[in-house]
């Protein structure tokens, strides 16, 4: 099943030396073609392997009211037969090659992507071209489709109350944005979608000059260029609608929603209006903010597993999450289960990890625990390096935000700098009542306390 | 970007699920299934796609990634696999030992239990402390337990000033974990929850029933994990007295890729060698015994009936290995087009998902096909799985599925090399199992050279289609016939296939 996903995954690939000249990643080459597709290729020769990634710049938050879920279900129907293909015929064809194939769709962009061995890597450039201007869209494939995207969503989002929950803050965390759009839909939404709505949908967006290609394993930026070319380069550029990039308010207040279901583990979901690299004034505060969440969260040694899991059976699966590439504005988030074998009232939970965020506004945190985090963030940025995909993900996340690439250079240096005291102001500055919306979901209230 | 999950937040429920999977971790890492719908695909036999690079291709297999692979046995008798990768500033190190549950004897649940408990203290440091050690330097430290092996890992980078700390801590954590207390109280807390969390999951029931049909009182009857009644009395002596024992040099195998010399391989295997217990390889497990084919029913109140069938395969040295995973492939091991997926799938619209799998072991793993279906469908999907398996077994593939098999096996092989973190698995898969350092290509070559003929020779010589030990798991409500096969079902499938 092609998944969708509310926030991008993926690190920033290093770029700084870490001591030995092979930390750097060699810098991907890049070039336009006339039609305004953007190809970037990252020469990694270590197996003859390539990945191949289109990314489109249209996802959830280009939606309009009433026509959520528009990018995902035409993520779903290009798979449904096109100039090139039958329907379901892609990933048949890119199995049988011995490849793997997928495709997800964010707030942000859409991304198609197959990684197959490298001498194959013209079958993948058809394919991407066939996806981005040959899709049949047939109302035959629409209307079975469209059912299974309805199943995606009852099977994913409305039988778990976490995800549904989840879709309920988000539409709270961004009043004023097209953040606050399910990437998968409303379901009502969904239901209203027409094959019509659709291809107009596909016309408008999918156009060479919206899209990058990524290109990133055993093959050089001259031989892709020519096969970009030679499938690409046919296809014209079109005019595209105008999009603004999602900004929220500066002081949107306090918001709160909240669920009841029989079956669960009671749940909390804080997040703060915050910037994104983006849309952040000072690049400072997004390296702090990204260190922050690791400080917190990142491994059994982190603040809040340590403190509040293990030295307080407090809480279980604690999550903090902060999403610094976007075209828009961001939340830092944190979400955490009660313990279910100590179970304590979901208050206590949320007090107890109020009270770690007002310890990170009245006290720095040491030099070790900066160092901690520091290290744990680019460490995983060199191992995260080690799968073709993940390099792929990663340049795609900053081209489908429409952001330089030399911001990744940029991030690296950035957490370099971050101090104890950055970590300190972040925390003073954003982890403020007003910019904080809450989610609960409890069960309910037996009949005495 | 999502930083803060990196950890592995692996339960101890999630260890079992995974046993089954790493049984299968030599090159059989299938492509994702992504099929984005949930309407069966065209059935359509030949493609009717016009990709004109498609057609240009001239069929020869695709280059892969060569493998230098070094090995030795250090001072204490460990067995090293090494391959150089000088591209990223990072290194690998896997320790496989022979210390799954199939040792637990009287015991089950501790080989779980003391591999769990290597992180949890060693002399001046407890859990945090050496979370704190690892994470500090940005190093990873894995662990997992399952029915042949339980495994140790680290990942870090190779500068030495991360480096030389992080073997430090990792040689003393698998080589002398102090197994506190209260931290066996706290993780047989965990298993506990697990237990009951699992009694929610008919999936999981009706695995745990199979592998005791399956095995009777062979050691690889009972789940990795052991159960509420079987952890409870385990004592921190037994957990020592295994680790002096499964945790030996002379049981390990250490697996190392990455940014290293091989005089820093060396020295990083003796000095990991040199920390552990010393001692012998543990005795082989004998063979399992046929089990009696039969059905059993677990009722369970859900929507759908899970469906497991299964009986005895092969082990890891079996010299069929080659034939009957080319076999399974076309029978149901793919994700698209499979002969079980096709018919059970896209003309009838009775499951999301239909796969069939061998489990090579030290000794005789599992052959399993694996689906739900609707409750009321239940009987007449069996039957349909029985005959399809029946009459693929009498006339076994044809020379297009064989030739397809082939070519997607080809083009899958460099996607099996290519990360480090694929490498490293290789490598414990090659020593655990004894493997040739050419197994890789010896499989590969054997593989595009069979026939029809000598698959379904060496898949009747494993397999018969009345040996079957099924299990099933779902609500007991009156029977449906099946629909016809055609090219549109109507009927939906409900639900996801758990895997």
């Amino acid at each position: 099943m092609r998944r969708h996903r509310l926030f991008s995954l993926g690190l920033a690939s290093l770029l700084l030396a870490l001591g030995t000249a092979q930390a750097q990643a060699p810098l991907p080459s890049t070039f336009i073609l006339d039609n305004g597709l953007q190809v970037v290729v990252q020469h990694d020769p270590r197996a003859p392997v390539v990945t191949a990634q289109l990314v489109v710049r249209v996802g959830s938050s280009h939606e309009p009211p009433g026509q959520s879920g528009l990018s995902h279900a035409l993520e779903h129907l290009l798979f449904r037969g096109s100039e090139k293909t039958e329907p379901g015929e892609f990933s048949r064809i890119v199995e049988r090659l011995g490849g793997r194939d997928n495709a997800y769709t964010t707030p942000d962009y859409t991304v198609y992507h197959l990684t197959l061995p490298s001498e194959r890597l013209e079958v993948a450039l058809e394919l991407g071209a066939d996806l981005l201007s040959g899709a049949r869209l047939a109302d035959e494939e629409f209307v079975r489709e469209i059912e299974a995207v309805l199943a995606e969503r009852r099977e994913s989002i409305d039988d778990f109350p976490t995800e549904r929950l989840h879709e309920l803050w988000l539409a709270q965390a961004f009043p004023a944005s097209g953040y606050r759009t399910p990437v998968i839909g409303w379901p009502q939404d969904i239901e209203r979608l027409s094959p019509n709505a659709l291809r107009n949908w596909y016309r408008s967006w999918y156009a060479p000059n919206n899209a990058s290609l990524v290109v990133v394993g055993d093959v050089q930026g001259e031989q892709v260029k020519k096969l970009a070319e030679r499938h690409f380069g046919r296809l014209p550029a079109r005019q595209l609608p105008t999009s603004m990039p999602p900004l929220e308010l500066q002081n949107p207040g306090a918001r709160t929603v909240h669920i009841e279901d029989l079956h669960s583990t009671p749940y909390l979901l804080m997040g703060f209006n915050v910037p994104s690299r983006a849309t952040a004034q000072a690049p400072q505060d997004v390296a702090a903010l990204r260190l922050t969440a690791a400080l917190l969260a990142s491994g059994r040694s982190a603040r809040l597993p340590l403190r509040l899991e293990r030295e307080q059976p407090l809480l279980q699966q604690i999550d903090v999450r902060y999403a610094a590439i976007a075209r828009g504005d961001a939340l830092f988030s944190l979400s955490a289960h009660i313990n279910a074998s100590q179970p304590a009232p979901l208050a206590t939970l949320e007090h107890a990890l109020r009270a770690q965020l007002q310890q990170l506004k009245d006290t720095p945190p040491t030099v070790a625990e900066v160092e901690r985090a520091r290290n744990r963030l680019l460490a995983d940025e060199v191992f995260a390096r080690d799968a073709l995909e993940g390099q792929a993900g990663d340049l795609a996340e900053y081209l489908g935000s429409a952001l330089p690439l030399a911001w990744r250079a940029d991030a690296e240096t950035e957490l370099h700098a971050v101090t104890a005291q950055q970590v300190q102001h972040v925390a003073q500055t954003y982890f403020t009542r007003e910019r904080l919306t809450t989610a609960y979901l409890t069960t309910p209230e037996p009949p005495h306390e | 970007m999502t930083e803060q999950t990196r950890t592995p937040r692996y339960t101890l429920m999630g260890l079992v699920t995974l046993a089954a999977v790493v049984a299968l971790v030599l090159f059989l890492a299938k492509p994702a299934q992504s099929d984005s719908a949930a309407q069966p695909a065209s059935t359509a036999a030949k493609p009717a796609n016009t990709l004109q690079s498609l057609a240009e291709l001239d069929g020869k297999p695709p280059a892969s990634r060569a493998l230098d692979i070094q090995t030795w046995n250090t001072a204490e008798g460990a067995k090293v696999l090494f391959v150089e990768a000088r591209e990223l500033p990072m290194f690998d190190l896997r320790l496989t030992f022979a210390a799954g549950s199939s040792q637990d004897g009287d015991s089950a649940g501790v080989a779980t239990l003391t591999n769990a408990m290597l992180n949890e203290g060693v002399a001046g440091k407890d859990v945090t402390a050496i979370a704190q050690g690892f994470e500090g330097l940005g190093a990873d430290f894995g662990n997992g337990a399952y029915r042949d092996m339980a495994v140790a890992s680290l990942r870090s980078l190779s500068a030495a000033d991360k480096r030389d700390p992080a073997l430090k801590l990792f040689a003393e954590v698998v080589g002398k974990p102090t197994f506190p207390e209260d931290a066996l109280a706290r993780i047989k807390n965990q298993m506990y929850a697990g237990f009951e969390y699992q009694k929610q999951n008919p999936g999981k029931l009706a695995g745990i029933e199979l592998f005791e049909k399956l095995y009777g009182s062979h050691p690889y009857a009972h789940p990795s994990d052991g159960d509420a009644k079987s952890i409870k009395p385990i004592t921190l002596e037994q957990l020592r007295a295994f680790h002096a024992k499964a945790y030996a040099a002379g049981n390990v195998v250490i697996a190392l890729v990455g940014d290293l010399s091989r005089d820093e391989a060396q020295a990083i295997a003796a000095q990991v060698s040199a920390a552990l217990p010393k001692g012998p390889a543990l005795a082989k497990l004998p063979q399992p015994a046929e089990p009696k084919p039969g059905a059993y029913h677990i009722d369970f109140p859900s929507k759908q009936t899970h469906l497991m069938l299964a009986q005895l395969g092969i082990d890891r040295a079996d010299p069929d290995y080659a034939a009957l995973n080319l076999g399974n492939q076309i029978l149901g091991g793919g994700s698209f087009g499979t002969r079980l997926m096709s018919e059970v799938r896209e003309k009838r619209g009775l499951t999301y998902g239909v796969y069939s799998v061998f489990s090579p072991m030290q000794v005789r793993g599992p052959f399993m096909i694996n689906l739900q279906t609707r409750a009321e469908l239940s009987e007449g999907t069996l039957k349909l799985v029985q005959d399809l398996l029946r009459d693929y077994l009498k006339s076994g593939p044809t020379q297009q599925e064989l030739d397809d098999a082939k070519r997607e096996l080809a083009g899958s092989f460099p996607l099996a090399n290519a990360s480090n973190a694929s490498i490293v698995g290789q490598l414990g898969a090659i020593g655990f199992y004894n493997l040739p350092l050419t197994y890789l290509q010896d499989y590969m070559q054997q593989s595009q050279k069979l026939t029809t003929e000598q698959v379904r020779d060496a898949l009747n010589k494993h397999l018969a289609a009345d040996k079957m030990v099924i299990v099933t798991a779902g609500p007991s409500v009156p029977q449906k016939e099946l629909p016809p096969p055609t090219d549109n079902p109507t009927e939906q499938p409900l639900g996801v296939p758990e895997h």
